[in-house]
C-alpha cells in the first residue's frame, strides 16, 4: 500500500446541533486527512468539537454537511474505525482478559481463540499478570493501557483516541507517550489523536491540526519534522521544537483572547 | 469491609444474634413472671420443646412448604426475567404488556386462589401459580429497569466493534441490569415466603400454612408458634441464599463498592 496515499479524510465538515430553537455550530468547514500509518494530533481547547470529529470519524455521528471518507470511500465508517473514548468504559464485570478480547468477540471470534490473541500482547501493554484482575482494581494507567488493548487487538486501518492521557499524572504521561509510540510503529496504521496538551501533540505527532474554539474550525496544520524515536529531553532542547511550540500556543492563545474579547 | 475475616463475620452476626436473644429472653420473663396463659402466649421455651418433640411432623411438612417457594420462586423469576427482556428488547413488547404486567398486581390473590384451586385439584400446581404470580412481578420491574441502566457510551463503543443487537444485550446491557435483577430476586423470595403458606390455607394436604391452619383449629398455640417460627427460619435463610448466589456469580460487585466506599 502507497504510504502517501490518504487513509481518512474530512471534506468540508460542518455541524450543527439542533438540541434548541436556533441551534449551536459545533463545527465549520472542517478539512483533515490523514496518510497511511500517520500520526496526527487534533490539538485544540476544551469544547471545540474534537470529540464530535471523533465520532464523525467512527461513524457514530454523521456530519450535517460535508464528507467522511476512509480509504477513499465514503460508506458508512461504523465498524471500520477503531475508537477510543474519553472514558477507558472497561466493564467492570469483565476481567482485564475479557474485556480486551471484547471486540474480536463481537466479530465473531471464540472466546477461547480472543483469549489466546490478548495474553500474546499483555506483556508490550504492561499488564501482565493482570489478566484475571477487574478494572476496579487497577490503577488510572494500567485501566487506560486495557482501554487501549481492547482497542488495538482489532485490526483497523485507522484509530481514534480521545485524550486517553487527560486523567493521568504528568510523570506516567511521558511513559505512556514512549509506550504508544512503540505501538504504533508496530501497528503501521493511522492514528488520530485529540488532546488540548501541546507537549503530548509534539511529541507523538508526524502532524498537527490546530483548532480554534466552538464552532471548531481548522486554524493551522503544522509538520512536526522530527526523527525518530524521540526523546522528551533532547525535544525540550531543540530550537525548532520551541519554535513550533511558541507558534501553536500563540495560535491556541490569539484564538482564546479574540473569543474573549467579542 | 476490607478485611472480611472471621473478625468482621463475627461483627456481622453479633447485633442480630444479641437482638434476637433479648426479645426471646424478655418473652420468657414476661410469660413466667405474669402467669400468661399457654393458649394465649406460649413461652419460647414451650414452643421449642414442642417443636423438638413433632420434629418428624416438621420437617415433611417444611419439605412441602419449601418444594412450593421454590418451584413457585424458579418459574416467577424465568418468567418475570425473560418478560423484562422481551420488553427492552421489543417496543411493541413494552407497548403491548406494561398495562397487563401492573394490572396482573392488582388482581387479588385470595380472589383467584380459590379458582385455580377449583381448576387445578389438590396438586401442587394451584400453590405454585399464587407464588409465581407474586414472584414474577418484582423480577420484571427490576430487570426492565436494570437493562435501562447500561451506559449510553459503552452501547456507542461495542457499535464501534461491529457489534449486533444481540450482542448489546448479552454484552453490555444485561450483566450491567443482573444487580438490579438480584435485587428482583431478593424482593421475590421474601414474598414467596407468604405467598407459599397463603396458597396452603386455600388447600393443601400439607405444608406448614397447612399445620399452621390446623394447630389454629386446635388452639395449640405453641404449635402455631413453633410453625411461624419454622416458617421465618426457612425465609431468612433463602433470602440469604440469594445474597450468598449473587456474591458467588457477581464476585465483581463487591470489589466496586469497596472502590467506590471512601
Amino acid at each position: 500500500m502507497n504510504e502517501l496515499a490518504t487513509c481518512f479524510e474530512l471534506a468540508g465538515v460542518s455541524h450543527r446541533y439542533e438540541s434548541d430553537r436556533q441551534g449551536t455550530d459545533a463545527l465549520l468547514d472542517v478539512n483533515l486527512d490523514l496518510k497511511h500509518g500517520e500520526f496526527v494530533s487534533l490539538l485544540g481547547p476544551s469544547g471545540c468539537g474534537k470529540s464530535t470529529l471523533l465520532k464523525f470519524a467512527c461513524g457514530l455521528l454523521s456530519p450535517s454537511s460535508g464528507k467522511v471518507s476512509l480509504l477513499g470511500e465514503t460508506a458508512q465508517t461504523l465498524g471500520q474505525v477503531g475508537y477510543m473514548p474519553q472514558q477507558d468504559l472497561l466493564f467492570q464485570w469483565r476481567t482485564v482478559l475479557d474485556n480486551a478480547i471484547i471486540g474480536l468477540q463481537t466479530e465473531g471470534v471464540s472466546k477461547k481463540e480472543a483469549r489466546s490473541a490478548a495474553l500474546r500482547q499483555f506483556k508490550a501493554f504492561g499488564l501482565e499478570g493482570f489478566e484475571n484482575h477487574y478494572p476496579s482494581q487497577l490503577s488510572g494507567d494500567m485501566r487506560q493501557r486495557a482501554a487501549l488493548l481492547r482497542t488495538f487487538l482489532v485490526d483497523r486501518p485507522l484509530y481514534v483516541l480521545d485524550e486517553p492521557f487527560g486523567k493521568l499524572d504528568s510523570l506516567t504521561r511521558l511513559s505512556m507517550h514512549r509506550w504508544l509510540t512503540d505501538i504504533w510503529r508496530d501497528r503501521k496504521a493511522a492514528i488520530l489523536f485529540v488532546t488540548h496538551d501541546v507537549d503530548e501533540a509534539l511529541f507523538l505527532s508526524d502532524r498537527i491540526y490546530v483548532m480554534s474554539s466552538r464552532p471548531g474550525r481548522i486554524l493551522e496544520s503544522a509538520s512536526v519534522d522530527l526523527p525518530r524515536p524521540r526523546n522528551h529531553i533532547s525535544m525540550t532542547q531543540n530550537p525548532n521544537v520551541s519554535n513550533l511550540k511558541a507558534k501553536l500556543l500563540g495560535l491556541l492563545e490569539t484564538n482564546l483572547n479574540e473569543e474573549s474579547d467579542g | 469491609m476490607k478485611n472480611s475475616s472471621s473478625g468482621s463475620s463475627l461483627k456481622a452476626i453479633l447485633p442480630p444474634t444479641a437482638t434476637g436473644l433479648g426479645i426471646v429472653a424478655l418473652w420468657e420473663g414476661y410469660t413466667r413472671g405474669f402467669d400468661i396463659d399457654p393458649l394465649l402466649l406460649p413461652s419460647p421455651t414451650a414452643v421449642l420443646s414442642f417443636l423438638f418433640a413433632n420434629l418428624q411432623l416438621f420437617l415433611k411438612h417444611s419439605i412441602s412448604t419449601l418444594s412450593v417457594i421454590s418451584g413457585g420462586f424458579a418459574m416467577g423469576a424465568l418468567c418475570g426475567l425473560s418478560l423484562g427482556v422481551a420488553m427492552h428488547a421489543s417496543s411493541l413488547v413494552r407497548r403491548a404488556s406494561y398495562p397487563w404486567l401492573v394490572a396482573s398486581q392488582m388482581v387479588p390473590i385470595p380472589a383467584i386462589a380459590p379458582i385455580l384451586l377449583l381448576w387445578l385439584g389438590f396438586t401442587i400446581w394451584p400453590k405454585l401459580i399464587v407464588v409465581a404470580l407474586i414472584c414474577f412481578f418484582p423480577v420484571a420491574v427490576n430487570t426492565v429497569d436494570g437493562l435501562r441502566q447500561i451506559d449510553r457510551e459503552c452501547i456507542d463503543l461495542l457499535k464501534t466493534f461491529k457489534a449486533s443487537k444481540r450482542q448489546l444485550l448479552l454484552f453490555a446491557a444485561l450483566p450491567a441490569a443482573l444487580p438490579a435483577v438480584f435485587s428482583g430476586f431478593r424482593v421475590a423470595m421474601a414474598l414467596a415466603v407468604i405467598a407459599a403458606v397463603f396458597g396452603e390455607w386455600v388447600g393443601a394436604r400439607s405444608g406448614l400454612g397447612q399445620l399452621m391452619l390446623a394447630y389454629n383449629n386446635q388452639t395449640r398455640t405453641d404449635g402455631l408458634f413453633a410453625a411461624v417460627g419454622v416458617l421465618a427460619t426457612l425465609g431468612i435463610g433463602l433470602f440469604f441464599l440469594v445474597g450468598w448466589l449473587e456474591r458467588k456469580l457477581l464476585p465483581w460487585r463487591r470489589l466496586t463498592e469497596n472502590s467506590e466506599s471512601p
